[in-house]
């Protein structure tokens, strides 16, 4: 399984598409402290409010993780290699967790790449501020920890639709609905047909993303979040696993 | 080493009510080049891949190394190389950067295996170009290429010389035969050209409509496909004596008192007619028999010949 991971790396970050794709994120929020610093805004600007803005954008990361799957998961139905890695021995639900890992993998990097430039421009830009402590960067850090097992989450259950649809654009679109579709259709629900739906609702990835852009966010949320997460990626990696394991390899 | 690489029990591939393997049984020994033989959609493929592990059977059972269970089986194949349908590979890396991906994957501690399989296979020039960029035949020879990395003990290839040109398709042989040799491989190609399996072959499998029809060493098949005169004389010994002075050859088989076999001077019976006569020896019949190996497998299916 390490081997698999390794050469999932190799490819990955080897390739132009995978530093585009840094790079290009990396320039948006580069370009966001440079507007800021050129505007009247600035006046108020300091690494405190560029960390309230990243927080405020912390679901964001759960549609950025497609091209990490696109890359990881859906070239190999695409190219149909994935033939070679499995008539090689490599047990099916190896690859599965390999792959689930190797995406993670790929987005912590592109993550801490782009989470550096960004809070490292704004220091620079916009200093410290008088607001900063030790408090706010820890509560900062946290809300990082608690949304890195929902991002992976939604990388478990995009792997899974990569792994049923094939084609790339219904993976996508399928992705994309889901993700920003399914709280407003369960809270729709829960008005119209019963309130049990904000059980669902509740547990939901987007939900507690959304939870961690609040003001004010507890150590038990955090925790929930974190168990979401955890939950989700149990879950979505088993029927994987499941599904793939009596799968014609094409 | 072990007596069987391979060895396939009564396995089956049904696809709703289409029955694309039918209680196959083929044996594959060390060393052996296997020669799958049959037509387009007999079931070939559909047979490597369950080998391979692309395919779950419906029912029966693989044995590949001695394992037969599923945790066996993926360690059995590692012992394999595969090139199962078109080469597949990631279009935007290059030959050597596509081979050091599936080094690693392997496991292959060894940098230099990918430069050497792909000069084994004569790619070793191809630099920078990208997969998506290579010809059929490159893409298949990078196929090969990668079957080979880590020095397997079996080696399964699905009709690899589909569109490789006559020089290619010698090369391969060339190339196949040369692993056998000198690594011990043992091969199992497939491939609805008969003629170009009868090259390298040590042991036919023809299937046709998802079962196997007979498994056949090639010794045994040429020896069936043997075309020879048909003698009927009215001496087979003073025969004989007239054939080995007056033609110098003893290849022949004396079947009974009056009949012979004259494996030699098959297509100028007048000859032999003439010879046999000119020495008092009355022939009351003379056939030319015996038939080719593409008439052979096509009997053996029950199909029409076009003569």
């Amino acid at each position: 399984m390490i081997n698999y991971i390794k050469a999932e790396l190799y490819r990955n970050l080897n390739r132009p598409y995978y530093w585009n794709f840094v790079i290009l994120i990396s320039i948006a929020g580069l370009l966001l402290n440079i507007i800021t610093k050129i505007t009247a805004v600035s006046d108020q600007m300091s690494l405190v409010e560029v960390m309230t803005i990243g927080i405020q954008v912390i679901n964001v990361p759960i549609f950025l993780v497609i091209m990490m799957i696109d890359m990881v998961t859906s070239e190999e139905n695409k190219n149909l290699t994935l033939k070679n890695v499995v008539s090689f021995g490599i047990p099916r639900n190896k690859i599965i967790i390999s792959k689930i890992i190797a995406t993670a993998i790929l987005s912590i990097v592109a993550a801490l790449i782009i989470l550096t430039i960004f809070l490292g421009s704004g220091t620079i830009l916009f200093g410290l501020g008088e607001d900063f402590s030790m408090d706010i960067l820890r509560d900062f850090s946290l809300r990082i920890l608690a949304a890195i097992p929902l991002w992976i989450s939604g990388i478990s259950v995009g792997t899974f639709i990569s792994l049923v649809f094939k084609n790339n654009t219904i993976f996508s679109f399928l992705y994309a609905i889901l993700f920003t579709m399914t709280g407003l259709v369960t809270q729709i629900l829960s008005r119209l047909l019963s309130e049990k739906f904000m059980y669902i609702h509740k547990i939901l990835i987007t939900t507690n993303l959304m939870s961690l852009r609040y003001d004010v966010v507890g150590k038990d949320a955090m925790i929930f979040a974190a168990i979401v997460g955890m939950g989700y990626t149990i879950l979505f990696t088993i029927l994987s696993i499941l599904y793939f394991s009596r799968k014609e390899v094409k | 080493m072990a007596d069987i690489v391979l060895k396939t029990n009564n396995i089956t591939k049904k696809y709703k009510s289409y029955l694309a393997v039918d209680n196959a049984n083929i044996e594959v020994k060390p060393g052996d080049i296997y020669g799958l033989v049959g037509k387009n959609g007999a079931g070939k493929t559909t047979l490597l891949r369950m080998i391979s592990g692309l395919t779950i059977p419906t029912s029966g059972e693989i044995e590949l190394f001695g394992e037969t269970s599923i945790y066996g089986l993926n360690r059995s194949r590692m012992r394999t190389g595969c090139v199962i349908e078109a080469p597949s590979f990631f279009p935007y890396l290059s030959a050597t950067k596509n081979l050091e991906y599936y080094r690693i994957q392997k496991g292959i501690v060894d940098k230099e295996v990918v430069k050497d399989s792909l000069k084994i296979v004569g790619l070793q020039d191809t630099g920078k170009k990208k997969f998506k960029d290579f010809s059929l035949g490159m893409k298949q020879r990078l196929g090969l290429a990668f079957a080979i990395m880590g020095s397997p003990d079996l080696l399964i290839l699905d009709e690899p010389i589909n569109g490789l040109d006559p020089t290619g398709i010698v090369e391969f042989r060339e190339l196949l035969l040369k692993l056998n040799r000198e690594r011990n491989i043992t091969i199992i190609i497939s491939s609805h050209i008969l003629g170009e399996l009868s090259q390298i072959a040590t042991i036919y499998g023809f299937i046709h409509n998802g079962k196997i029809l007979e498994q056949i060493s090639s010794k045994e098949l040429n020896e069936k496909c043997r075309r020879y005169l048909s003698l009927k004389v009215s001496d087979a010994a003073k025969s004989t004596v007239i054939i080995e002075k007056r033609l110098n050859t003893n290849k022949y088989e004396v079947l009974n008192d009056n009949e012979i076999r004259l494996y030699e001077y098959v297509d100028t019976p007048e000859m032999v007619t003439k010879t046999l006569i000119n020495n008092d020896v009355m022939i009351s019949s003379i056939n030319q028999t015996g038939i080719n190996l593409e008439n052979y497998f096509i009997d053996l299916i029950g199909g029409d010949h076009n003569d």
